[in-house]
């Protein structure tokens, strides 16, 4: 009897090419990566690289850029996601309800997340632009004087997070929208034949219901939001000074402006560290749902 | 549907849901209409005070700068490396997914878990270490080692949607042909094919704008040759400013290319987005 599709180990040929391409192209800038962190390397020094152990990381904890840089991307992640995910469940519920032109309308309401995040950058440094951009147009005619919202601190990040906001709340309303759309009817139905009002309805049974979707967004969110670096470096570089440096935009300064290998490394490590943590946060929480 | 919370006469709730929308979109369209008036504006129109929403003249000038001195070879590029990190990552992705959705072999979660991190790899920490092993083998500022590093970063976006298409493919139509007499080849390739075609076309579609927007690894790994449209817009600003017209009209061309891949799709993309975070 030949043996069925369904539990056939033979597929696993079907998985080796991937696996082989994935570990043989991503284990050695990891291990590499990790390596050099614990090594004195200058590129711009004529110094042979030299062993230094964990030296690289106490001059991490220490260095005020990176400090700073952390706690910019927390309080990024903190203000982005929490937007993103109570707007996109709002967005979600009024754009579920039967009206006219709701083909064109989420047509539309995807248009920002179709723009690059290169783009996204530019346009909001446009829009908050101190003479010229609208936002502070806006903000004037209301009577306000005028915000430097790339010029400081915490302007700067309120600015990011807005961009940031703009372009993946839909994303955020679309998986949403789509998660209560796939519910199934009949126990909407018959908790209302039972007696619930709508609001109990929504609370009790179409929220609880969606909230795994939910988790899994809220978590892609943080770990994008902790990435993030496209916005950051085309609106501000991270200045003024370090007061919008992120992670993402430190390491990159370290490695790729100051060319100390050793450092850059120790804090690519630091970041692959904390997604990880995450990640393993979300795969548990996927498990468990 | 459960999502109606408000009891207010139809007739106000239909208004204000009408209102709610418009003023949503706004925020949501907004930036873009004014990403493309400034694409349109004059040079000494670019930054006033205050901002000309309708402004009063307008040109093709900025294009036409844009077209003549940047547009080539970014866009030549990007459209290669894109195209190529859509092969790449389609044919390995869609075979794992294929082995992830049907076969039984040990340690499959492991393997999955494995592919499925690599999404969460922050670019910069990577891309370190790709640079400097790209420098060693002198293939840094070339099309392949972007293509070869784009796909690595998207495979597992390929795996994880594939993965709930090929699992909607009910296994009995498979072993109905495996009965009779089809070789394995040509289920795939007559029956499980054409079935999750729509979800291909989806990962390819997402696949190809990943690539075209991803800027950060472009940056890293290229400097003259390869440069990809992101990249390439760096170079319309300088100390002295940057020439917004020029840069919107450079973005405008930039994200043609997307608005106009995802609109003629739009249908599937709703599915494809939705795919892999609705369990269902």
């Amino acid at each position: 009897m030949r043996e069925m599709p369904r539990y056939s180990k033979r597929l696993l040929i079907f998985v080796l090419p991937t696996l082989v391409f994935l570990v043989a192209l991503l284990i050695f800038p990891l291990i590499y990566s990790l390596v050099v962190s614990f090594f004195r390397w200058d590129l711009t020094s004529p110094r042979p690289p030299g062993f230094i152990g964990f030296r690289n990381y106490l001059t991490l904890i220490q260095d005020s850029a990176f400090v700073r840089g952390l706690s910019n991307s927390v309080l990024m992640i903190l203000l982005a996601v929490s937007i993103e995910l109570v707007c996109g469940l709002g967005i979600a519920l009024i754009f579920s309800k039967e009206v006219k032109g709701k083909g064109l309308f989420r047509t539309l309401l995807i248009l920002p997340l179709m723009t690059l995040p290169v783009v996204s950058g530019y346009i909001w440094r446009m829009m908050f632009h101190y003479d010229g951009g609208p936002v502070n147009d806006f903000i004037v005619r209301l009577g306000f004087p005028p915000v430097g919202w790339l010029l400081g601190y915490p302007q700067g990040i309120f600015a990011i997070v807005i961009a940031d906001v703009w372009q993946w709340t839909p994303f955020v309303a679309m998986i949403l929208l789509a998660a209560f759309q796939s519910l199934p009817e009949e126990l909407v139905d018959s908790a209302r034949v039972d007696g619930a009002s709508r609001c109990q309805v929504f609370w009790h049974v179409s929220l609880p219901l969606v909230f795994p979707v939910f988790l899994i967004v809220a978590l892609l969110r943080i770990i994008d939001v902790f990435k993030l670096l496209d916005p950051v470096f085309i609106m501000t570089q991270g200045g003024p000074g370090v007061s919008t440096l992120t992670i993402s935009l430190h390491t990159y300064y370290v490695g790729l402006r100051y060319f100390n290998m050793g450092l850059a490394s120790a804090s690519s490590y630091a970041m692959v560290i904390f997604c990880s943590v995450v990640a393993i946060i979300l795969i548990r929480t996927m498990r468990r749902v | 549907m459960g999502l109606e919370v408000i009891k207010l006469p139809k007739r106000i709730n239909v208004v204000i849901t009408y209102v709610l929308i418009c003023l949503i979109l706004f925020f949501f369209v907004f930036p873009v209409y004014w990403l493309g008036i400034c694409s349109l504006k004059f040079r000494k129109d670019w930054i006033t005070s205050p901002p000309q929403y309708l402004p009063p003249r307008v040109t093709l000038e900025n294009y036409a700068y844009v077209y003549k001195w940047y547009l080539f070879p970014s866009i030549s590029n990007s459209i290669i490396i894109a195209s190529g990190t859509v092969v790449l990552s389609l044919i390995l992705g869609s075979m794992a997914a294929y082995g992830f959705s049907r076969g039984r072999f040990k340690r499959k979660d492991n393997m999955m878990l494995f592919i499925l991190s690599t999404r969460m790899m922050p670019p910069i920490a990577v891309a370190l270490p790709f640079f400097l092993l790209f420098k060693t083998v002198h293939l840094l500022d070339n099309h392949i080692s972007v293509m070869l590093v784009h796909s690595i970063a998207n495979i597992a976006f390929v795996v994880w949607v594939m993965k709930g298409f090929f699992d909607e493919v009910p296994v009995e139509i498979e072993e109905a042909a495996f009965i009779d007499g089809c070789s394995r080849f040509r289920t795939l390739t007559r029956i499980v094919f054409p079935l999750t075609a729509p979800g291909m076309v989806v990962t390819a579609i997402f696949t190809f704008i990943f690539s075209w927007s991803e800027f950060c690894f472009a940056y890293v790994l290229t400097r003259s040759r390869a440069t990809t449209l992101p990249v390439q817009m760096l170079a319309l600003q300088s100390i002295r400013g940057a020439e917004w017209g020029r840069i919107s009209a450079f973005s405008i061309m930039g994200v043609a290319v997307i608005f106009v891949l995802a609109l003629s799709l739009q249908k599937y993309l709703v599915r494809g987005l939705t795919f892999g975070a609705v369990k269902g």
